[in-house]
């Protein structure tokens, strides 16, 4: 009798046990199949991005453009969110303004603000750029038009950037190339 | 000057604080299956790529590690944090904007000066797995600079070290870039609780390619993850930087018990009470603390304990209660 008992609390024991596993694996498939809903259903959205900066040969300018990403549709970006895709900027300052097109990657939030990044903590864009010099640019002659690639990164409070350009304008005696750089804030 | 804003800027890196004893008193829905299931879906997408390629037969185990960890990588933040900070999956305190927001301003490292670097990087939230409470950081811990006292124990490893005086020697030299970078230097704070996620993942990626008994296995059909990850099996109470106490500089400490203090109350409280029970009862010594207890010995580093909240709430009675903050002592 005590036997029996004991195999009945044992079979007892090994079908419970089957059945919180089985539980278990009906609960790890269900969020399986909801991390798989939510990483499909993306949605394509924008963000704007300011900055200010002193860079050569553009000296104080402002720049302005839109990040283009995807993202899953519940992410609301108010606090911390990362922003990856295609990138458009334009910029002018005292000594010369640019657009270039490339792409932009960074850890940021929008805040209360429906559009335009408040804060970037960490980032980095590489862009092609067309850069027209004008005004108060140390280069000479001050109206110049070159193309380059510009690498710009953003960490914490300040962004700093690099760029090489070659000009295509003409300019009798001015170098050909044009190394670029810059410290600033924002993205 | 382009040298000294670099510097200025770049001392917040991972200066990313969490605050658990903000969740106190408030309910937190246990994530473990989501969070499982994010890394897992993150790992088995990376296995499909490789098993489609051209040079699946080529890859080593070593180097199946290397693509999920790319996988994972992203700026300071890895993906796997991002998204526990902003799905509808994860529960976590704070859980709306609005309240994150609140959060920022309230909670323990809020009542500094503006210029603090752990105020230019946002805090984490917390979030429950595994009957655990810890910040969202963890599992950028976790994935991250595991995976570098992993590579660090493996090179140990390969030098002719034995395996055990190799993860010793992981676990120090972890505790050096959170002494410094990542840590104490950079924002005042050093966490053992960051330390213990290290070690978690450190064991993680070990598993993976372990000779004896490996997590990702070649088969005829391709790579396949043999043992999907279980957080259930990694993540110990000493994750929860409300049980596992951080250690501070003087004048970080001398900012930080007035707002401690706050929390003394809630000592009282069931729930927390109830939890701490359950902590004290699964919590055991670990690698990490071993490690950090010899630190603390020899002096390198203060003794942990002296920042617990029970040590701070021991006088409690003596100076009252949360509602009578404006009367509480200066800080020792």
């Amino acid at each position: 009798m005590r036997a029996r008992a004991c195999l009945l609390a044992l079979a007892l024991a090994a079908s419970g046990a089957a059945g919180a596993g089985a539980e278990a694996d009906a609960r790890a498939e269900e969020a399986e199949a909801r991390v798989r809903e939510e990483l499909r259903d993306q949605v394509r959205r924008r963000v704007g991005t300011l900055a200010v900066r002193y860079s050569y040969p553009e000296r104080l300018s402002f720049a302005g453009g839109v990040l283009a990403f995807r993202q899953p549709r519940d992410y609301d970006c108010t606090t911390v969110c990362d922003f990856r895709g295609p990138l458009a900027q334009v910029e002018a300052g005292a000594g010369g303004g640019s657009v270039g097109f490339g792409w932009g990657s960074l850890v940021g939030e929008r805040g209360r603000n429906a559009f335009f990044l408040r804060n970037a903590y960490v980032g980095y864009s590489w862009k092609g750029s067309i850069l027209r010099t004008w005004g108060s640019t140390p280069l000479d002659p001050a109206s110049q038009t070159l193309v380059g690639l510009r690498a710009d990164f953003t960490i914490s409070i300040a962004c700093f950037r690099l760029g090489a350009f070659r000009r295509v304008s003409s300019a009798p005696g001015a170098p050909r190339w044009l190394l670029s750089g810059g410290i600033g804030w924002g993205f | 000057m382009a040298l000294f804003a670099l510097l200025l800027a770049a001392s917040p890196v991972r200066a990313i604080e969490t605050d658990q004893f903000y969740a106190w008193g408030r309910t937190i829905r246990d994530s473990t299956d989501v969070l499982n299931a994010r890394v897992n879906a993150g790992i088995e997408d990376v296995l499909a790529e490789i098993n489609a390629g051209a040079h699946r037969d080529r890859c080593t185990c070593e180097d199946v590690v290397g693509r999920i960890v790319s996988r994972f990588r992203y700026l300071l933040f890895w993906r796997p944090e991002l998204w526990a900070m902003n799905t509808s999956l994860v529960d976590r305190v704070p859980s709306t904007p609005e309240e994150e927001l609140r959060y920022r301003k309230e909670y323990l490292y809020a009542h500094t000066s503006p210029w603090d670097t752990v105020r230019r990087m946002p805090p984490s939230p917390t979030i429950e797995a595994a009957g655990v409470r810890f910040g969202t950081d963890k599992l950028t811990h976790f994935l991250s600079e595991g995976y570098l006292q992993h590579r660090w124990r493996s090179g140990y490893v390969r030098k002719g070290l034995a395996p055990a005086e190799a993860e010793i020697r992981a676990i120090r030299r972890g505790m050096l870039v959170e002494r410094t970078v990542l840590g104490m230097t950079s924002s005042g704070v050093f966490s053992p609780a960051d330390l213990e996620a290290n070690y978690a993942g450190m064991r993680f990626y070990d598993g993976l390619c372990d000779q004896a008994s490996p997590v990702l296995r070649k088969t005829d059909a391709g790579w396949r993850l043999d043992r999907p990850l279980d957080l259930r099996e990694w993540v110990t109470p000493e994750w929860d930087e409300s049980w596992q106490p951080n250690v501070y500089t003087a004048r970080r400490w001398r900012r930080l018990q007035p707002a401690l203090r706050e929390y003394c109350p809630l000592l009282d409280d069931p729930a927390v009470r109830a939890r701490r029970e359950a902590y004290r009862a699964r919590d055991s010594e670990t690698p990490s603390e071993r490690v950090l207890a010899d630190f603390a010995r020899r002096g390198r580093l203060p003794d942990p304990a002296i920042f617990s909240i029970e040590r701070v709430c021991e006088n409690r009675g003596r100076w009252g209660t949360a509602t009578d903050l404006n009367r509480l002592p200066p800080p020792n």
